[in-house]
């Protein structure tokens, strides 16, 4: 039971490429932390940082309130869960996960113990005279918890633990994880490029994007008011919708002109036009924020493809200048190339900067639920 | 799947003609051996005079002088060759897997250059070394002990070589792993990394082993006294020193060659096999994404 600081954390390989730049992360005892983004964002550099497997450039590690730059990693009171599970393809589960103990010099009766405590947690008792070869999956990555969990670490690192598993599989281990996450107590840091695993299963998420951490906030945060455009496009499926336009109009009405429609904006996209002054604005809406009407609507589009997934579609549309997707349900009559009307929950849209990415009037957005 | 295809289109008679030519290759692979054993079991000059026969026919020897090969050298001989071999291989294995294992995970100035280098050593015949060995032995006063056979072959082009490509599918994510639960670098080579691919480890001491037993060359360079012969080194002699040729004595050191290698492929057979099919395979550990 710790918590895990990184300070100032900055990563450069040699070749002067940069990894990680200026990380600040500060997780809470027993708190969950997922940092997700796309691959190369440094996410998984960080966590080898945080491991000792790499060191820092420039910055501070510590866990427990302990600075543990010069630390070892099998000194640092860690245990880490990888991708590919790691392992030991010569010995049988019960000596996987007894390895790390035997080495640290517990006693048998501990070992045993802890050991039998652990697969009985995971369910996988019958295995343990079985060698990883033998085993599935799913049966592997259990074996590799539990590898973790007799440790009883201060903390566990995740690097992609359900990367490997069938989308069956992974939905249960994800709530697995949850669970043991509840059950355990331990303060965790998880990384992924999965956005559905980091919504699922984060206490609080990092963005990171290039090496420096976007936004570090709570799902429903993250996902409601996204700092800029990466956030807000990398969080959600289908993704968020942007539309380049221009803002137009007075103090008494502000409207977006996507080119080939005008969308009235409400009040606080006042502060948007005073941000970007006259320059070219990015209007994001999600895809559950546009609605398909049958009468006169905001904007006018075409139909290009119609995903029925059962409970809900995606329908897939382009105005004159511009692609969009959005949701409708599932009872909907929508014909591909007819041409629709949409309506846009215009409250829950969002500006951006062109240039710099950020979210214009997030600031004055109090209103935004959390 | 294609022997059996190839056997339906062969045809009966087919089929037929082609057992018979594996039984002939069969008979000429196994007809040496056949002759070795006879001959090491009949009396001198049951031997002498079959082989005068043959000698009619190839090229005459002189079959005068005797020796009666006492059974002590031999197996003096014999426990050499294994203390010999036996130790060639494990060092090829530890040396190699350790030079084999910076190449394979780390990087460092001049990688390339020296793993060139250790792959162009490949290429040196043993032979050519004769005289630097010899000189060797003799500024580190080991010539003619059983050290001067070992120190040379301690570790081989070839063991770094195939270490590496061993080593290189280990996945990262298994050495840290070992690092994390409490392992030092070496210890994780030792204990985690060389267990997970040990039938590669294996086919590697077994390949040095018999090529440490069969060399002849070298060690003749190294060795002077009767103490330090292995039984390559005796077989030699035999065939040499002592002039004539005691076909049968020499028939018995022969057998004493091959026995333990035919043993140790018998015993070993299936991983070597695995062994040797494995580099290139995915490590049981699975991929590092």
């Amino acid at each position: 039971m710790a918590e895990v600081t990184l300070e100032n954390v900055t990563k450069v390989y040699p070749g002067d490429v940069v990894a990680i730049s200026d990380v600040n992360l500060n997780v809470a005892d027993m708190e969950l932390v997922v940092l997700v983004g796309p691959s190369g964002c440094g996410k998984s550099t960080t966590l080898r940082i945080i491991a000792g497997l790499e060191q820092a450039t420039r910055g501070n590690v510590k866990i427990g309130g302990h600075t543990v730059n010069q630390v070892p990693p099998k000194d640092r009171d860690i245990a880490m869960v990888f991708q590919n599970y790691a392992l030991y393809p010569h010995m049988t589960v019960y000596k996987n996960m007894a390895f790390g103990l035997k080495l640290r010099k517990y006693p048998r009766q501990e070992v045993e113990k802890r050991v039998s405590e652990a697969a009985a947690l995971l369910g996988i008792q019958d295995l343990l005279d079985r060698k990883p070869r033998a085993l599935s999956g799913g049966q592997q990555q259990r074996v590799a918890l539990g590898r973790a969990i007799v440790r009883q670490p201060a903390a566990f690192l995740f690097d992609e633990p359900l990367s490997n598993l069938d989308a069956k599989l992974r939905v249960e281990m994800r709530a697995e994880l949850s669970r043991l996450h509840h059950r355990l107590g331990t303060t965790m840091i998880y990384v992924t490029h999965d956005q559905v695993e980091a919504m699922t299963l984060g206490d609080r998420i990092a963005v990171m994007h290039e090496g420096v951490i976007q936004q570090l906030d709570t799902p429903l945060v993250l996902y409601n008011r996204p700092v800029n455009r990466f956030v807000a496009g990398f969080l959600g499926t289908p993704p968020m919708n942007f539309l380049h336009g221009r803002l137009e109009g007075g103090d008494d009405k502000i409207l977006f002109n996507e080119g080939s429609a005008r969308l009235e904006l409400p009040r606080w996209a006042k502060y948007g036009a005073e941000a970007l002054s006259g320059r070219e604005a990015v209007f994001g809406a999600r895809p559950e924020d546009i609605s398909i009407a049958q009468g006169p609507g905001a904007m006018q589009a075409k139909v290009n493809v119609v995903e029925p997934l059962g409970n809900e579609m995606i329908v897939h549309l382009s105005t004159q200048y511009h692609d969009l997707i959005c949701k409708a349900p599932s009872d909907k009559h929508i014909a591909v190339d007819n041409e629709v009307s949409l309506i846009f929950d215009i409250d829950k849209t969002h500006l951006f900067d062109p240039e710099a990415g950020n979210n214009v009037t997030l600031t004055q957005r109090r209103h935004l639920p959390e | 799947m294609i022997a059996k295809d190839k056997d339906k289109q062969l045809g009966r008679g087919g089929r037929r003609w082609r057992a018979v030519l594996v039984w002939f290759l069969a008979v000429v692979v196994l007809l040496p051996f056949a002759q070795m054993i006879w001959t090491a079991q009949r009396p001198r000059e049951v031997v002498d005079r079959s082989y005068r026969y043959l000698s009619q026919l190839l090229p005459a020897h002189e079959m005068t002088r005797h020796l009666e090969i006492a059974p002590r050298p031999l197996r003096v001989a014999l426990t050499n060759s294994i203390i010999v071999s036996g130790t060639c291989a494990l060092l090829c294995v530890v040396l190699g897997a350790a030079a084999g294992y910076a190449f394979a995970k780390k990087e460092f100035r001049g990688k390339t250059a020296l793993f060139d280098l250790v792959l162009a050593s490949m290429a040196v015949p043993p032979a050519i070394l004769m005289v630097p060995v010899f000189r060797l032995t003799v500024v580190l006063h080991i010539y003619d002990t059983l050290l001067a056979l070992i120190l040379p072959f301690s570790v081989t082009g070839f063991a770094i070589v195939y270490m590496r490509y061993a080593i290189s599918a280990v996945p990262d994510s298994l050495i840290e792993s070992a690092r994390l639960d409490g392992l030092s670098e070496a210890a994780a080579l030792f204990r985690v990394v060389l267990p997970s691919i040990w039938p590669s480890v294996l086919t590697l001491a077994v390949v040095q082993g018999i090529a440490t037993w069969n060399l002849f060359v070298l060690p003749l360079a190294v060795t002077a006294s009767q103490e330090n012969y292995t039984v390559a080194i005796l077989l030699g002699r035999l065939m040499s020193d002592f002039g004539g040729l005691m076909w049968n004595d020499i028939m018995v050191v022969v057998i004493a060659a091959l026995l333990p290698i035919a043993v140790v492929f018998v015993v070993f057979n299936r991983w070597i096999l695995k062994g040797s099919t494995a580099i290139g395979d995915e490590h049981p550990a699975g991929r590092r994404p």
